[in-house]
């Protein structure tokens, strides 16, 4: 395996909904993150495209924006986790000497993909019948035995909401970027007992895009470490709810393949689609003692400064899920970060990053990078 | 009597419903839905009743309408056995560490009604 560095970095703002093409704006991010790495198009050897609700091979669509290069295409979709699985196959094709130069871009809106699911299902089925097609219901629960547990308040969940769109308001492409007081949280409204909607990120628009190569740029370079896939694995609930196990899991292995431990994380990004969902995967990346995640929020232990910077650009729940572009926009946030070039919300000294993401069904991806 | 939403998933019959679970020939473990490989350990299952009895293990109340019931929807997730935790629609006040019982629920289908499932308080 060979090293992989990422050079190039582009994310649109995300918004609500936009006027233009998801296509259009994958491609936006295409050319930042062609500029941003000193790239030529006609230099890219293969292109992967994570898209959803975008239609069939929707990334050839996004190549009649560009020089017709006959450039080596791949089409993915993995729910949640389709930008993050974009990337780790353009890793997967740099590390093993098939491409030298990959761009991994990420466009489309879950919230069509859903929609347009709902507006073509016929007949009822488990899922439909039982509210696990609701995904609010089924975190809500989560949520709940997490509270039983531990005995943690409300306020643990909202508190990450705080958090997060604290950060984003410092983001300039975030779609919620706004702060919020908990009070704001409290009032916005249940969605499923006890989930608030400011505790549930929006869906919207919007691209993103990756450049990988086998060498290293001419600036501070930023190195993958680490790229690992796991699905779900069985629990007695698993007919209707995520595997509680599957980050840990992940995470396990993208450790053992980074060489590095938790307390050598800097800035984190994760699948905060949920409030609630931030506490557990900080107990699962190791950065937290299960049950503990609710307090160490609340002291500012994973603020920007603190001891990791946890959810930095926003997360989900502030700079937004448009879902192809989520994974993607994780690794420019860490890659920002990493190069010291995050502005505002950069956290000190960042060397080491860890994204993880999320997909229905279900399967989890993360990846490791450093400086 | 009124067809059920998925035969493969749950059964109508003459004094209730029950739900289509798997049993592994091999680790002897339950699972639901029923799959031809035992998600524990691969081997072969053969078909097997859920326990209509289980207790309360979480609950939500969402403003979202569930199919056949309008909001405010309460949602539980309910223990049948040491190894299946089945979610669904709560028919009644039904509340975390309650004993539920399984029954039917009438669902729209495309074209005919259909037998769903939600839980109930027991009688104790």
């Amino acid at each position: 395996m060979r090293d992989v560095y990422v050079v190039g970095v582009g994310v649109t703002p995300f918004v609500r909904r936009s006027d233009r093409l998801s296509v259009d704006l994958g491609a936006d991010a295409v050319r930042i993150a062609l500029a941003d790495g000193c790239v030529s198009w006609a230099d890219i050897e293969l292109v992967v495209a994570g898209s959803v609700g975008a239609g069939m091979s929707a990334g050839s669509g996004l190549l009649r924006r560009f020089q017709r290069t006959g450039v080596a295409a791949i089409n993915v979709e993995n729910a949640s986790a389709t930008g993050s699985t974009a990337f780790a196959e353009a890793f997967h094709a740099v590390a093993s000497g098939r491409s030298d130069l990959t761009m991994a871009v990420g466009f489309g809106s879950l919230e069509r993909e859903l929609m347009g699911s709902m507006l073509t299902s016929t007949a009822p089925d488990l899922a439909a019948i039982s509210g696990a097609n609701l995904a609010p219901v089924v975190f809500a629960l989560a949520q709940r035995r997490r509270s039983q547990a531990y005995g943690e308040s409300p306020d643990a969940a909202a508190l990450v909401a705080v958090k997060n769109h604290a950060n984003g308001s410092r983001n300039p492409i975030a779609q919620r970027g706004r702060v919020l007081s908990l009070a704001d949280v409290a009032e916005s409204g249940t969605v499923a007992a006890p989930i608030r909607r400011l505790e549930c990120c929006p869906l919207g628009d919007g691209g993103a895009a990756v450049v990988l190569s086998a060498s290293p740029p001419s600036g501070p370079a930023v190195r993958v470490l680490a790229s690992t896939t796991r699905s779900d694995g069985w629990h007695p609930a698993a007919g209707f709810l995520p595997d509680p196990a599957v980050t840990r899991h992940t995470v396990e292995a993208a450790m053992h393949l980074a060489s590095v431990r938790a307390e050598d994380l800097d800035v984190v990004e994760v699948h905060d689609a949920f409030a609630v969902e931030e506490l557990d995967y900080i107990e699962a990346i190791g950065l937290a003692e299960p049950g503990t995640a609710g307090d160490l929020v609340a002291r500012g232990e994973f603020d920007i400064g603190g001891r990791v910077a946890v959810s930095p650009s926003g997360g989900l729940l502030s700079r937004g899920h448009p879902g192809g572009a989520t994974g993607l926009a994780q690794i420019a946030e860490i890659v920002e970060q990493l190069r010291g070039a995050a502005g505002q919300r950069q956290q000190p000294n960042a060397a080491i990053g860890l994204a993880h993401m999320i997909g229905a069904g279900g399967v989890c991806v993360v990846h490791v990078l450093g400086r | 009597m009124t067809a059920s939403f998925d035969e493969a998933v749950l059964r109508v019959e003459d004094d209730g419903v029950v739900l289509v679970g798997g049993h592994c020939e091999s680790c002897g473990r339950p699972h639901f839905p029923r799959s031809g490989a035992c998600p524990a350990c691969g081997a072969t299952t053969t078909e097997r009743a859920l326990p209509v009895l289980g207790i309360v293990e979480a609950t939500t109340v969402t403003s979202m309408p569930v199919l056949g019931a309008s909001p405010p929807v309460t949602v539980v997730l309910v223990r049948l056995d040491p190894d299946v935790a089945v979610q669904g629609v709560a028919i009644g006040e039904v509340e975390q560490g309650d004993s539920v019982r399984l029954v039917g629920r009438v669902v729209a289908g495309p074209s005919d009604d259909l037998m769903a499932y939600g839980f109930e308080r027991a009688t104790p």
